[in-house]
C-alpha cells in the first residue's frame, strides 16, 4: 500500500467510524485493547495494553486514530492496561472458537465457496455447543471475522474461569480427539453413540444396498481380511433380514468385532467415519485460539484492514442465509480508479469484479477490498 | 452453613483440608503463636510429623475418632503440616503429601453415603452434582476443570456422555473426581508465605524430615546429568534434524525444542549454535528468545507435554517408550536411566 492509497483507505475508514455506532463487548472496561495503525503498515506492530473506561473514549479513539485493525482481549483483567500479563491479573476469559478456512480439511475452489464451507462448519459447531454443551443462544455470539472465517464467543458464566487445560478438553471433544474405540457399541459416551451408528450404517449398506462383489472388496480393505474371511463375514450379514436384527447382533458383540482380530474395530471405525461422514460432523476449530486464554480478538463492527469488510455479528438463526460478500460489505458503489499490481478477482453483491494490470475502474467496495489485499493502488 | 448442611468435627478431622475445617479452626479463635506455645502443641506437631512421614512411606492414614478434642487437634495439625512443608519448600515432597492425603481421603469417601459426598463436593467447589435414578450428573465445566489433569483416557470429555451440558458419571467416578479436587486443594497456595521466625521454630521438624528423606532417597530429586543426545525423544531429535537441515521450523516447534534443551541444561551458546543453520537465523534475536525462554524475563518455561506436542502436530516418530511417558522430559530421564542400568547389568 503506497502513501496515497493508505490516505484514501484511511479516510474511508474514518468516515465509517464517524457515521456508525461502535460495538462494546460486555465488560469492555476490564479488557485489554490493541490496534494496528495504517501508517505503520506493512509492518504489523500492535499497539496494545490499552484500556477504555467509556463508550465515548473508544468511539473517539476509533474515529480519531482510525486503526486498520481493532482488537480486544477475550480475557477480563483487574488492570487491563498493565504492561505485562502478571500485573494485569487475569480474572477470566470468554470461550472462543476461531473457524478459519485455512484450517478446514475441505478447501473451496474460490473465496466464496471457501466462505460457504466455513459457514457450514460454524453451523455444525453451534449445534454441538447448544446440544451437547447446552449453551443458551443468548450466551453465544457469532461474528464473521472480516477475513476467512467466523469467531464464536461464548460468555456463559460457567466457562469464564476455565484454565487452558480444561479448554483443551472442550476442543478435543468437538474434534473427537482422543476417542476410545474400545467397546464402541456400548454407547457409554456420546461419541460412541455417533460412531457406532455410522459403523452399523456401513454394514447395513453392505448387506442391503451394495452388490456382493463390491461388498467383499470393501471389506478386504481392512488388515487381516482376505477372500475367505470377507465372504464369511458377508454370509453372516446375509443372515439378517432387518436393520434391527443387524444392529442387535453388533450391539451384543457380533463378529467378535471388539474382542479379537477378525476385524480391527478401530481401523474399521476410523475408516468409515473418515470416509462416510463423522469426520464432517466433527467440529473444526483452530485449537490454539481456544486454549489461549489471553488472546486478542477482532472487535465486532470494526473494519478489517486486510479486506475492508465489516467484522459482522450474525444472529444464530440468520447464519444460514448470511452472505459475507453482501452482508459484510460496507462501502458503496461510487466508481473508483485503481492501478492494478497483480491480476485479481472478487465477487461482491453477486457481481465479479476484476483488477487488471494497469488502470481499472471499480465500485468503491471492490476497490477498497483489492487495495487492502495489496492487489492495486489508489488512482491512475 | 445450616446445621443440616454442616459436616461434624469428627468427620472434618479425616478431611482436614476442607474449607469447613478451616472455618472451624477459625471459630476456635486460636492464633498461630498460641498454638506454638500451647502445652498440647507437642501433640499437634507430632500429628503433623506422623502425617508427613506417613506420606513419605505411603502409610498416611486417618480414621474417624469420636473424641472431639482429639479431632480438634487433628484439624489444628493440618495447617501446621502445611507450614512445615512450606518451610521445607520441596515441591516433590509437597506433591507426595498431596497425593497421599487425597488417596487416603478417597479411601474414606468410599464409605460415605452420596448425601455426604455431595456435601464434601460442595466444599471442593463442585456444586453441580445431581443424582437421578442410579446415575450422577455433573456440569461439564466443573468436570473438565477437575478431570483434565487425570491422564487415563476414559476421563477425556471425548469419552464421556455429554448431553445439554451434563456429563454422566457413576459413584466411583464421583469419588475419583473428589480425590483429584482434594489433591488440587492441598496443593493450592503452596508453598505458603511462612515467616522466618516460624520456620526457625519448626527447624527440629524440618531437619528430622530431611534426615528421613535422605534415608529413603528415592528419585525425589531429578538430576538430568550431562546432556546426552542419544536419550532425546524422537520429537526433539526430529526437530533438531530439521533445524540442522536448514529447514525453517514453526514457532511451536522452536519453543518446544528450546525449552527442552534449556531444561536439560544445555547452554544458551550451544543452543544458538544449533539454530545457526536455520534459514531465518538472526543471532541477536535467537539469543534474546532463548534467554527469554531460559527465564531472563522472570518466568521460566517448562517444555510442552506430549499432549501439547500432539495438538500442535509436533509429536513425530512416536515409539514404544513414548507410550510409557506423557512428557518428553520423562522420555529423556527414563532413557538415560534405562541405558545406565543396562550397562551395569
Amino acid at each position: 500500500m503506497n502513501f496515497r492509497t493508505k490516505q484514501f483507505v484511511r479516510s474511508r475508514f474514518q468516515h465509517y467510524y464517524k457515521t456508525h455506532e461502535i460495538y462494546l463487548p460486555p465488560g469492555f472496561d476490564v479488557r485489554e485493547w490493541g490496534f494496528i495503525m495504517f501508517d505503520e503498515l506493512p509492518e504489523v506492530r500492535m499497539r496494545r495494553h490499552k484500556a477504555f473506561g467509556s463508550r465515548g473514549e473508544l468511539s473517539d479513539y476509533l474515529s480519531g486514530m482510525v486503526p486498520s485493525h481493532a482488537y480486544y482481549s477475550t480475557a477480563y483483567y483487574t488492570y487491563p492496561a498493565a504492561r505485562n500479563m502478571k500485573e494485569k491479573r487475569w480474572q477470566g476469559a470468554d470461550l472462543i472458537f476461531d473457524l478459519d478456512a485455512d484450517h478446514l480439511r475441505k478447501q473451496g475452489a474460490d473465496y466464496a465457496e471457501m466462505l460457504e464451507n466455513v459457514k457450514e462448519e460454524t453451523i455444525k459447531l453451534l449445534d454441538f455447543l447448544t446440544e451437547d454443551f447446552g449453551f443458551r443462544s443468548e450466551h453465544i455470539e457469532v461474528v464473521f471475522s472480516g477475513g476467512r472465517g467466523y469467531h464464536i464467543h461464548v460468555r456463559d458464566q460457567s466457562v469464564l474461569k476455565l484454565e487452558s487445560g480444561a479448554r483443551r478438553e472442550i476442543v478435543d471433544y468437538l474434534t473427537c480427539t482422543g476417542f476410545d474405540y474400545k467397546n464402541v457399541f456400548e454407547n457409554d459416551s456420546t461419541w460412541k453413540v455417533r460412531v457406532s451408528e455410522k459403523v452399523i450404517d456401513y454394514f447395513y449398506k453392505l448387506r442391503f444396498s451394495v452388490d456382493k462383489n463390491e461388498a467383499l472388496l470393501s471389506l478386504q480393505r481392512f488388515t487381516g481380511v482376505g477372500k475367505t474371511r470377507s465372504s464369511k463375514l458377508m454370509d453372516t450379514l446375509y443372515g439378517f433380514n432387518t436393520r434391527d436384527e443387524l444392529e442387535t447382533y453388533f450391539r451384543h458383540g457380533g463378529f467378535g468385532f471388539e474382542q479379537h482380530s477378525a476385524l480391527n474395530v478401530k481401523q474399521v471405525a476410523e475408516n468409515i467415519t473418515n470416509l462416510e461422514g463423522i469426520a464432517s460432523l466433527r467440529g473444526e476449530t483452530d485449537e490454539p485460539v481456544t486454549t489461549d486464554i489471553k488472546r486478542l480478538i477482532r472487535l465486532p463492527l470494526s473494519l478489517h484492514g486486510g479486506s475492508g469488510f465489516t467484522v459482522t455479528p450474525v444472529a444464530i438463526d440468520a447464519l444460514e442465509s448470511f452472505n459475507p460478500l453482501v452482508d459484510a460489505v460496507t462501502f458503496g458503489s461510487d466508481m473508483t480508479s485503481v492501478t492494478g499490481i497483480k491480476p485479481f478477482e472478487i465477487q461482491m453483491h453477486n457481481n465479479t469484479y476484476t483488477v487488471e494490470l494497469g488502470t481499472s475502474v471499480l465500485p468503491e467496495c471492490a476497490a477498497i477490498y483489492a487495495m487492502c489485499r495489496g492487489a492495486c493502488e489508489y488512482g491512475e | 452453613m445450616g446445621a443440616r448442611d454442616s459436616i461434624s468435627v469428627t468427620t472434618l478431622a479425616i478431611y482436614p483440608f476442607l474449607p469447613a475445617a478451616a472455618s472451624y479452626i477459625k471459630n476456635l479463635n486460636i492464633g498461630v503463636t498460641e498454638v506454638t506455645t500451647s502445652p498440647v502443641f507437642e501433640n499437634i506437631i507430632q500429628k503433623s510429623m506422623a502425617d508427613i512421614t506417613g506420606a513419605i512411606h505411603g502409610t498416611l492414614s486417618r480414621t474417624q475418632k469420636e473424641d472431639i478434642t482429639e479431632s480438634e487437634m487433628q484439624l489444628l495439625s493440618y495447617p501446621i503440616t502445611r507450614m512445615i512443608l512450606s518451610c521445607m519448600d520441596n515441591p516433590h515432597l509437597t506433591q507426595r503429601y498431596a497425593i497421599a492425603e487425597s488417596k487416603e481421603a478417597s479411601k474414606n469417601l468410599k464409605q460415605e453415603k452420596t448425601e455426604q459426598l455431595k456435601k464434601v463436593a460442595k466444599e471442593l467447589n463442585l456444586h453441580s452434582i445431581i443424582e437421578k435414578k442410579q446415575f450422577l450428573y455433573i456440569h461439564f465445566a466443573e468436570y473438565v476443570q477437575t478431570a483434565h489433569s487425570i491422564k487415563e483416557r476414559k476421563w477425556k470429555l471425548t469419552n464421556r456422555r455429554l448431553d445439554k451440558g451434563s456429563v454422566t458419571i457413576n459413584n466411583k467416578d464421583f469419588i475419583r473426581l473428589l480425590e483429584e479436587q482434594i489433591k488440587k486443594r492441598v496443593l493450592h497456595g503452596m508453598p505458603l508465605d511462612v515467616s522466618d521466625e516460624i520456620c526457625t521454630s519448626l527447624e527440629s521438624c524440618t531437619e528430622q524430615i530431611k534426615t528421613i528423606l535422605s534415608q529413603t532417597q528415592q528419585d525425589i530429586v531429578y538430576d538430568l546429568g550431562k546432556v546426552n543426545q542419544e536419550y532425546f525423544p524422537p520429537c526433539i531429535a526430529y526437530a533438531i534434524k530439521t533445524v540442522q537441515a536448514g529447514i525453517n521450523i514453526s514457532h511451536s516447534t522452536r519453543f518446544a525444542l528450546t525449552s527442552f534443551l534449556v531444561t536439560i541444561g544445555m547452554s544458551v551458546d550451544a543452543i544458538i549454535e544449533l539454530f545457526a543453520s536455520s534459514p531465518d537465523f538472526d543471532a541477536e534475536k535467537t539469543r534474546y528468545q532463548i534467554e527469554h525462554i531460559a527465564g531472563s524475563g522472570g518466568t521460566t518455561y517448562t517444555p510442552p507435554s506430549c499432549t501439547t506436542m500432539a495438538t500442535f502436530g509436533n509429536c513425530i516418530g512416536k515409539n514404544r517408550l513414548c507410550d510409557k511417558i506423557s512428557h518428553p522430559l520423562n522420555y529423556y530421564r527414563r532413557k538415560g536411566w534405562l541405558e545406565t542400568h543396562k550397562h551395569r547389568s
